[in-house]
């Protein structure tokens, strides 16, 4: 039998509310990401997230359930054949949207993201910075109600960190909750927001550093 | 978010930026099967349509062939008076009148044609030679019967009818030759649908392979597609879309090899056969022929296109 990366994990998270997520390299954090956009099923225990049970859900219904949720995944997990346009429009061709509804929006967000002029260009000639603000496009263009980001800001110089996190705090003020997975006590102080902190696999609820909470 | 609002992206938006995103928004696959491999498989994909037109094309051809064979057969009959010694009375043209009259008398018979000792002896003339038969040889009378094959005559009352006028009277409705025909006819088309079967199968088998080869070279990528909303069905699609474009691809040049070959065959029997005496069904292409030619490409990609999304999405159906 697997060993127990997570137990003792409860916690409820309110629309519109924004986390970050605390804990030593091997505490559990992209296991938790996982289970919160689906990846695998937990062994024991439920989730439940925008009404439904996602530990019994139907496989067919896990979709539209997905479509809510925007990742920025840790090793972005951008697709190399596809331009940056095409990647960051990808949720949404998923989707069904047709091109000339969403062509415009995704011009501009990539423009947001200091990548207006490499819209044709394809991942692999992107630096480490470039494909993570691709990626962070990618997980917001499709304005979902839950954002989770595994170290969204680890390969940015701190200024295009900065500007990334306020995308993010913008979209929590659209009223999408938010989880930002990472290492940096800076971001954490920065931002000021509650935190979850995952310690030996059981996860501890603290205020934010300042004990106020500036973004929700 | 709209152009409109966005400082920059007005600026550029009427400098080029339109033509810039019809440039962006040409489709463009998101899952390659194996870009290393798509090239071995169309061609391992065109040699079995290539097969697969050949099976086919036989099968049109023995029909072909068949029909026109049991067509001549079924419909004419042949009775032969051959001289019999000690029968001489009535002679042996009496004879041929009372046959001749019974014949025409009967329902079911369209024409009767008495062939004359000319006619008869060019028929030897192969094994004989021309003007080598002797007068006094004692030649059998021949008559040619056309019959209605809908509403055939009673055969067995006429061999009986026959039997009653002259003991050198038989009766020929070539069945036996029509029968063996239409059962080796039958045999070889047999032969060739199952060559067509397997080439079909063998091709499917080839297709779920090369999918399973891509599904597992692509496992991030089909992964990553799923955890954005992707429905199973989206990720068959992009799989089932290439492999139905190497299809019809795969299909067109078996198309052009198949007709190549078939005129090649057709110039061959040409130069170097007797056509005269060729009775073996003829490679020429009919309108029939192109149009189970056309259905190569269509089924080829039929076949890729349903083996692909069956396999994608049994494999996919597996992973959460």
């Amino acid at each position: 039998m697997d060993a127990e990366i997570l137990r003792d994990v409860s916690f409820h998270l309110e629309p519109g509310s924004f986390h970050f997520l605390t804990g030593s390299s091997g505490a559990g954090k992209t296991s938790l990401l996982r289970l919160m956009y689906m990846a695998q099923r937990p062994s024991r225990g439920w989730i439940t997230m925008f009404g439904h049970d996602l530990v019994h859900l139907p496989r067919a219904q896990l979709p539209e359930i997905r479509r809510r949720v925007g990742v920025v995944f840790q090793d972005f997990r951008l697709i190399n054949r596809l331009t940056t346009f095409e990647n960051v429009a990808l949720p949404l061709v998923i989707a069904g949207a047709k091109p000339e509804d969403y062509s415009e929006d995704v011009v501009e967000l990539l423009t947001w993201v200091g990548l207006g002029a490499r819209l044709e260009a394809k991942p692999p000639s992107l630096s480490g910075g470039e494909q993570q603000r691709v990626a962070i496009a990618r997980a917001v263009v499709a304005k979902p109600d839950l954002l989770l980001a595994d170290e969204p800001t680890g390969n940015v110089d701190p200024k295009i960190g900065q500007r990334l996190i306020r995308l993010f705090v913008e979209l929590n003020k659209l009223g999408a909750s938010v989880v930002i997975a990472t290492h940096d006590d800076h971001l954490v102080r920065e931002i000021s927001a509650p935190i979850l902190s995952l310690e030996n696999g059981t996860l501890i609820k603290r205020p934010s550093p300042t004990g106020e909470n500036r973004v929700a | 978010m709209t152009a409109s609002t966005h400082p920059s992206l007005s600026k550029t938006w009427d400098g080029g930026l339109r033509r810039h995103l019809q440039t962006l928004l040409k489709p463009r696959r998101i899952v390659p099967t194996n870009d290393s491999g798509a090239r071995p498989l169309l061609g391992v994909i065109t040699i079995m349509c290539f097969f697969a037109a050949l099976a086919g094309e036989s099968v049109l051809l023995i029909n072909r062939a068949v029909d026109e064979w049991t067509a001549g057969l079924s419909s004419a009959v042949t009775i032969q008076l051959r001289p019999v010694a000690g029968n001489t009375d009535p002679s042996l043209d009496q004879q041929m009148e009372q046959i001749l009259t019974r014949v025409r008398t009967m329902p079911g018979v369209i024409q009767v044609r008495p062939l004359t000792r000319r006619a008869t002896e060019k028929l030897l003339e192969p094994w004989l030679g021309a003007g080598n038969l002797l007068d006094e040889l004692p030649i059998p009378r021949m008559i040619d019967v056309t019959i209605d094959t809908a509403h055939p005559p009673d055969m067995a009352a006429l061999a009986r009818d026959l039997g009653k006028i002259s003991p050198g009277a038989t009766l020929n409705d070539h069945s036996k030759w029509n029968d063996q025909i239409l059962i080796f006819a039958n045999f070889l088309s047999g032969l060739a649908v199952g060559i067509l079967t397997l080439t079909i199968a063998a091709t499917a088998i080839i297709v779920i392979f090369a999918t399973r080869a891509g599904l597992t070279a692509r496992h991030d990528t089909v992964e990553l597609l799923h955890l954005i909303g992707a429905h199973d069905s989206f990720i068959a699609r992009e799989f089932e879309i290439q492999f139905l474009m190497m299809g019809l691809r795969a299909g067109a040049l078996a198309i052009i090899a198949a007709v190549m070959t078939l005129l090649l065959l057709q110039f061959l029997i040409l130069q170097f056969i007797n056509v005269e005496t060729y009775f073996l069904p003829a490679p020429d292409l009919h309108f029939s022929d192109l149009i189970f030619l056309l259905a190569i490409p269509l089924g080829a990609a039929l076949v890729a296109s349903l083996t692909t999304r069956f396999t994608v999405l049994r494999v996919i159906g597996r992973i959460l």
